[in-house]
């Protein structure tokens, strides 16, 4: 992180790194794919239903946009 | 990291190692705890490219790019309830579904780009975070705005604390907080203000203020109360 002020009243002091930001991010999305992993037989009933709405419209897309 | 590289540290981690003394033992033991953690951390710091590319889902992609939509139906089935999840996070159930169904077609759509080696549940949740985003914003801008501001001054000493805590645990404790929140709290620590993250992300000043107040609130919690 480095040392780095705008002198705004809503800028944090200091501010991140880009490449904090990144690994933030990065690391964030690790976190919400193993919370939702955890989470996810509570939404299997309701993955199986859009699953079914979900087959019509895909394959006409794909067979509109196959190449 | 190669793989074999991985899992040869890992044997060499978990080795019992008979021949240290008894009064080295419980040193020995916080040593490999410690190089084990070290290890994991640094693992995630490996570019994805650099990644094997074993069970990233390529194949699949590779079948849906041809046309084969049975691929839609096998990704589907591996990542679709796992996607409901997450986007039920930050929406009510039917809204989730919403996102979640215009989010594939939005993948499927675009499978075209999608770059190799690059794992195919991280572009998934890529497509969904950003439909879940959109929904997010859209009902802010019908909401009104309070009249009793948040503390600014308060909402500003506890963001100088989070720019300063630790990135892993930083990471961990937004993901406690909803899609839109991270974006405004990710927006701030990245050095804007709320006149520039109000237009990043479409929303009013007042709004992106309020969302971040309420974002610290959950985070200092999060975090155990001290940021």
């Amino acid at each position: 992180m480095t040392g780095c002020s705008s002198g705004s009243r809503d800028t944090p002091e200091p501010a991140r790194t880009s490449a904090d930001g990144a690994a933030v991010r990065e690391r964030l999305l690790d976190h919400e794919i193993e919370d939702a992993g955890e989470r996810s037989s509570e939404h299997k009933a309701a993955a199986r239903r859009l699953a079914e709405r979900l087959a019509i419209t895909t394959r006409a897309v794909i067979a509109a946009s196959t190449r | 990291m190669p793989k074999q590289l991985v899992e040869r540290l890992r044997q060499l981690l978990d080795d019992p190692r008979p021949d240290v003394r008894p009064e080295h033992r419980a040193s020995a033991e916080r040593l490999r705890g410690g190089l084990w953690k070290r290890l994991r951390t640094e693992l995630h710091d490996v570019p994805l490219a650099r990644r094997s590319t074993a069970g990233l889902g390529l194949d699949l992609l590779e079948r849906l790019r041809s046309g084969d939509a049975s691929a839609f139906d096998a990704l589907f089935e591996q990542h679709g309830a796992t996607l409901l999840a997450y986007a039920a996070k930050s929406l009510a159930a039917h809204d989730a579904e919403d996102a979640v169904q215009e989010a594939w077609l939005d993948f499927v759509r675009k499978r075209e780009s999608i770059p190799e080696r690059v794992e195919i549940a991280r572009w998934l949740f890529g497509f969904v975070r950003t439909a879940v985003s959109r929904v997010q914003r859209a009902a802010l801008r019908e909401a009104p705005l309070s009249d009793d501001p948040p503390d600014a001054d308060g909402d500003r000493a506890a963001l100088e604390l989070l720019a300063r805590e630790e990135n892993e645990r930083l990471a961990k404790a937004l993901a406690s907080v909803s899609t839109i929140e991270q974006d405004v709290v990710l927006a701030f620590l990245d050095g804007r203000d709320a006149t520039e993250v109000a237009a990043q992300l479409g929303l009013q000043a007042g709004h992106v203020r309020v969302l971040k107040h309420r974002a610290l609130q959950r985070l200092k919690l999060a975090l155990g109360g001290d940021a």
